[in-house]
């Protein structure tokens, strides 16, 4: 199996298999263009938020695949787990996945942020995104 | 330490797109002034009103109309899909829905959805589709009247028209028909009539869902399209004769349903049990027959090749125990579909047709599966998942092909 080098924001190395880095449209075209010897360096990604990616990606390629005994319940327990996170995680993986144009997890994270919106009155939905805005260590 | 995360005006819009209803995107515009932007230029749109008297109706329309007056103005060629819900809780028929915002939506809205309840659609609605000239699909719903100006909606792709309240259909649908040349999947849901007919150069999928009057002797449906690949037809009708007639050239899969799922009532019942006969079927390769019994079915004479789709795919999440039985003089060649899950299948087959089950969707999930057959001398299985122990308990098999769909 090739494997490819993806470099975070901060400089860590992800070695990941070259199926599970072609998701990332973003990731294909840098591959199809500078090849495989040199790592991806992906500076708008930080290391945790790159490691939820591949982690997203990574389940749901193996319950894509012939075999696989997760059944649709599983999957959605999943994605609902994986998007409960703080909303500056949150946002981080809606710009992640634009950025690395991975679409079923941009789509994943949009609804969510939307669903919070809906249920949320503006000055709620200010608050959310002024916090995220702001938020430091 | 964590970055501050703000985001940009693109993805923003994108997750508005996705918040689409109108009422909860106006309170998204109070969040602030970059909010109030971007809630204009979003790519969905849904309304949803509730009305019960003609001020609330017009009053509704008037929403909508500033709604989508804005999003014109201040992002043109941003709204791509709309859909648009009325409902009238008190079912009177006289009030009428002109429809005169969708002036706003003409030239940048592909996908339509239109849905009336217990409300009527003016006489202009047609001709106001008729400018949206970008629209691709429309989906709408409601009675109606045929417009005096005929529809020239030529890039239209895509329709379904549901509840298309007789005399309308006979006169409606061969209007549509003929102003939009480019039109490729027709889905219609009619009400009443004794005949229909279609003809279209360019259609390849179609599907009728209908009801017939109670006291009618006999309904036509006559479809001339020489494209066509994929046929639904269902209608319900107790104790009527239905005829298709059809003239297709490319015909790849036709369906017919005994009883359709247009009203609850019918699906209880095991309508149409052998009125359903099928004429001119020329160079028809499948036919598909939805019958909750089929065991007095007649087939066409000519037909080379019938594809029975098993009665237990309305039942969901219940077992059900299905079972087909079909006896045939000139049958060469079966094809089945099961769609059903969980459920327990058999098949006995009495004649020598050279089988092929094609699509076994979800018999991976199908407890057991058991065909039983005699003589049967070519089998060829197309599956997505073959799973061979299903099919352990067949006898006097003399060859199998297990063809696994790529």
């Amino acid at each position: 199996m090739v494997k490819v080098t993806l470099k975070s924001a901060e400089g860590d190395v992800f070695e990941v298999d070259e199926e599970l880095a072609l998701e990332s449209l973003m990731v294909k075209n840098m591959i199809e263009d500078v090849g495989l010897d040199s790592a991806i360096s992906l500076p708008n990604v930080s290391s945790t938020i790159l490691a939820k990616v591949i982690e997203y990606i990574k389940f749901h390629m193996d319950a894509q695949k012939d075999g696989s005994k997760k059944t649709s319940e599983e999957i959605k327990a999943f994605d609902d787990d994986f998007v409960n996170v703080g909303i500056p995680t949150l946002f981080e993986m809606v710009l992640a996945s634009n950025y690395l144009n991975v679409k079923s997890l941009l789509s994943l994270t949009c609804n969510t942020v939307a669903n919070m919106i809906k249920t949320k009155p503006p000055a709620e939905v200010k608050e959310m995104f002024t916090s995220a805005k702001q938020a430091k260590a | 330490m964590r970055r501050s995360v703000e985001l940009d005006d693109s993805t923003l819009v994108e997750i508005l797109s996705k918040v689409g209803d109108a009422r909860q995107l106006a309170e998204c515009s109070l969040v602030c002034k970059r909010w109030r932007e971007l809630s204009s230029a979003v790519s969905r749109l849904h309304f949803d009103f509730e009305v019960s008297s003609m001020e609330e109706v017009r009053d509704a329309e008037d929403t909508i109309s500033s709604v989508l007056h804005r999003a014109k103005y201040k992002a043109p060629g941003c709204l791509k899909e709309l859909s648009v819900v009325l409902q009238c809780g008190y079912g009177d028929d006289q009030m009428e829905v002109s429809g005169h915002w969708l002036a706003w939506a003409a030239g940048s809205v592909t996908r339509l959805a239109l849905q009336l309840e217990g409300l009527e659609w003016g006489p202009a609605v047609w001709s106001l589709i008729a400018c949206s000239t970008a629209i691709q699909m429309i989906h709408i719903s409601g009675t109606m009247g045929i417009s005096t100006k005929s529809l020239v909606s030529c890039s239209l792709q895509a329709l379904e028209v549901c509840k298309l309240v007789s005399p309308v259909p006979h006169a409606l649908l061969p209007m549509l028909l003929a102003s939009c040349p480019r039109l490729e999947v027709l889905s219609a849901v009619i009400v009443g009539g004794q005949s229909l007919t279609v003809s279209s150069g360019n259609l390849k999928a179609l599907s009728v869902l209908g009801q017939c009057d109670e006291d009618l002797e006999a309904f036509e449906l006559t479809i001339d399209a020489p494209q066509l690949e994929a046929l639904l037809v269902g209608v319900h009708s107790p104790g009527t004769l239905v005829s298709i007639r059809l003239h297709s050239e490319d015909l790849k899969v036709a369906s017919f349903y005994g009883c359709c799922v247009l009203d609850k009532r019918c699906e209880k019942e095991s309508a149409l049990r052998n009125a359903l006969v099928l004429k001119d079927l020329l160079g028809v390769k499948g036919i598909g027959i939805h019958y909750k019994d089929v065991a007095n079915l007649k087939l066409p004479q000519n037909s080379q090749l019938v594809w029975a789709i098993c009665p237990a795919a309305e039942s969901s999440s219940v077992m059900t125990r299905a079972s087909i039985r079909l006896r045939s003089e000139d049958l060469r060649a079966a094809m089945l579909w099961f769609v059903s899950t969980g459920a327990r299948i058999s098949l006995f087959i009495s004649s020598d047709p050279m089988m092929v089950l094609r699509e076994l969707l979800g018999v991976h999930e199908v407890e057991k599966l058991v065909i039983h057959c005699r003589g049967v001398a070519n089998w060829e299985l197309l599956t997505l998942k073959p799973r061979y122990e299903y099919l352990r308990e067949l006898f006097d098999l003399r060859s199998m092909t297990v063809v696994p769909r790529a």
